[in-house]
């Protein structure tokens, strides 16, 4: 089937897409000098030097620490994710991937919500490997409820939840029952799509010398193999790692965060202001539960649940890895979902439960 | 089916040509990058500020990341040196193939450059002042708070106690006897928060618990004569007694300094929850 056109609602998807791109870092420009210029001010008053330069000299300083920590973590688990994928493209025909998974929607999102309890990868590995197994036939919603809660839903972010908020029902539960939820809400609407195949972007092939239709042969030829598709995969999406840690780095710098907690107690304020800082952070699911512990005497519950269950999900590094995965349009319907159920529910949460 | 779906974008004219001379080079670039990567993780745990980035239980994970990424490197470039040149008849599969104006190559090449040519800094004052410590003395101050119900109030030995330690253990009752009048001595860096009553510094230390992204700022404020002409980001040992002051109508622990020693940036200069 050959598919040259896209169709209208794709078309409408990437006309808004490429708009509200351009917007948001056309605003997040300008925020961005604007703080630069403020940092820059406060750190001259603060070093009683009145040297500007040694003062942007530290903020690179800082950067360069913040962006690199984020980096460095992100590329380890990258490349796990990576080499997890590189195993199945090569070692896993379809066939057993498509005997193995239920053909239905329910049951496919059903398994791809669960499947991180015995495949943990946070959100730089969940990409590549959701990726691969439903270019190798997985259906998409077990794809999509896969890349969505095997960050959240696997033993070592369970645990470091439960150890951080010391077993609290609430938190820990609500945790994983809401991330169960939205992820699963999400890859049933994108199931609904009459064909949900055409949302998924080839994989870029850059590992020139091999064929897809008859995959190597012997031991050490499939070894290569391994090593040629982890190469390209690592390459491909390692860009988006270093894109979306640049950013991340950038706002931590000089976006004041005082300035954003202040709002802690305000029900429905303090929601965005933690969704928001989940989305700047960037950081990795296994940890985020002792950031937010820090949180936790300032904000309302329902705020920490959603720092808690839409970080993973959403940051700007994900997202950027999705559109390796999905198409712009597919993308933008996650990303707008997930915003949407977890300010929601965790409002819902903030006003009636406390 | 998927697989030959084309996507319509606009490098789509570039679907069936050949690869030119000069992209014959990409993978080469393409394996030094990853190459370059993976020494950089090595050079930064060789020469120990690893512990500057990332925690420092993943020192191995980071390591095995590095030698794995020149494996794979090598790998790469023994694949490419024994290919076929000619041998590529697959091209209905190189959409999306590496070019030279691919922004892969430049985005890779930043880490490198970043984690080699820039000296390595610690998190310090300016990181605090990012994180709006100068407004309010401080947001980890009081996003500690809660890290004090985990911390055990009965460690051993008040000695050997940490700064954070210490935070944890006066946080909520800074007047308790069992604290106040006790001797202490911590290491921090010097951090001149504008909200401290004249004559005193914030001793301060981040608290990491993956990566330098999470970084929480925690402190005790220092009394002492001789703290005028320190300056932010100086590392200290201070020694002295725990004592208390009202600041903003509310109770804080502070050091009563008997001396503050200035030091090196110890080799693991963040503590851990």
């Amino acid at each position: 089937m050959l598919k040259n056109r896209l169709t209208a609602p794709d078309r409408w998807g990437k006309w808004v897409a490429d708009r509200i791109a351009i917007l948001l870092l056309l605003g997040a420009a300008l925020f961005l000098m604007g703080w630069m210029l403020a940092s820059v001010d406060r750190l001259t008053g603060l070093t009683q030097s009145k040297s500007t330069v040694a003062a942007l000299g530290q903020l690179f300083g800082t950067f360069t620490t913040i962006f690199l920590g984020i980096f460095i973590e992100a590329a380890a688990f990258l490349l796990l994710g990576v080499l997890a994928s590189a195993l199945i493209q090569v070692f896993v025909t379809p066939e057993r991937v498509q005997r193995l998974v239920p053909k239905n929607r329910l049951g496919a999102t059903a398994v791809g919500s669960l499947l991180g309890l015995i495949f943990p990868v946070c959100e730089c590995g969940s990409v590549p490997t959701a990726r691969r197994l439903m270019h190798k036939g997985a259906p998409v919603p077990l794809g999509v409820a896969f890349l969505l809660a095997a960050p959240v839903i696997n033993p070592v972010v369970i645990a470091s939840t439960w150890v951080a908020f010391n077993g609290d029902p609430l938190i820990v539960g609500g945790r994983i029952a809401l991330t169960i939820a939205i992820a699963a809400i999400i890859a049933m609407t994108l199931a609904l799509h009459p064909a949900a195949r055409t949302l998924l972007r080839r994989i870029p092939d850059t590992v020139p010398s091999h064929d897809h239709a008859l995959p190597a042969q012997g031991f050490l030829a499939r070894l290569g193999s391994v090593t040629d598709h982890a190469a390209a995969e690592f390459f491909e999406m390692g860009q988006y790692v270093v894109f979306g840690a640049m950013i991340a780095a950038l706002a931590q710098t000089f976006i004041p965060q005082d300035i954003l907690l202040a709002i802690g107690g305000n029900p429905v304020a303090s929601v965005i202001v933690l969704m928001a800082l989940a989305a700047i952070m960037s950081i990795c699911s296994t940890v985020d539960a002792f950031v937010a512990l820090g949180f936790a005497s300032t904000f309302h519950s329902g705020a920490i649940l959603a720092f808690l269950v839409f970080g993973p999900m959403i940051d700007i590094k994900a997202v950027l890895l999705f559109t390796t995965t999905f198409k712009r349009s597919a993308v933008l319907v996650i990303v707008l979902l997930a915003t949407l159920l977890s300010f929601l529910a965790a409002t819902w949460i903030n006003l009636n439960v406390g | 089916m998927h697989e030959h779906e084309h996507e319509h974008s606009p490098d789509c004219d570039h679907h069936d040509h050949a690869p030119t001379a000069s992209e014959r080079w990409l993978p080469v670039v393409q394996a030094l990058l990853i190459g370059g990567i993976g020494a950089m993780l090595l050079v930064k745990v060789m020469n120990g500020t690893l512990p500057l980035y990332v925690h420092v239980r993943y020192t191995p994970l980071i390591a095995a990341t590095g030698v794995v990424l020149l494996l794979l490197a090598v790998a790469v470039l023994v694949g490419q040196w024994r290919a076929d040149p000619q041998g590529h008849p697959d091209h209905d599969h190189d959409h999306g193939r590496l070019t030279w104006r691919s922004p892969a190559l430049t985005a890779l090449l930043v880490p490198i450059l970043l984690g080699l040519m820039v000296p390595a800094q610690a998190l310090g004052s300016a990181a605090l002042s990012a994180r709006g410590g100068v407004g309010t003395g401080g947001t980890g101050m009081r996003t500690v708070d809660s890290l004090a119900d985990g911390a055990s109030y009965s460690l051993p030995d008040p000695t050997s106690w940490t700064l954070l330690d210490w935070v944890n253990a006066t946080l909520y009752e800074p007047d308790n006897p069992r604290v106040q009048g006790q001797a202490i001595e911590v290491e921090g860096f010097v951090w001149r928060d504008s909200t401290l009553p004249e004559g005193q510094i914030m001793l301060s230390r981040f608290v990491v618990s993956c990566c330098s992204a999470d970084g929480l700022a925690i402190g005790m404020p220092v009394a002492a004569d001789s703290t005028l002409d320190l300056a932010n980001d100086q590392w200290l040992r201070v020694s002295g007694t725990v004592g208390l002051q009202e600041r903003d109508g509310r109770k804080e622990a502070i050091i009563l300094a008997e001396s503050l020693t200035p030091i090196e940036q110890p080799a693991e200069p963040y503590l851990y929850p």
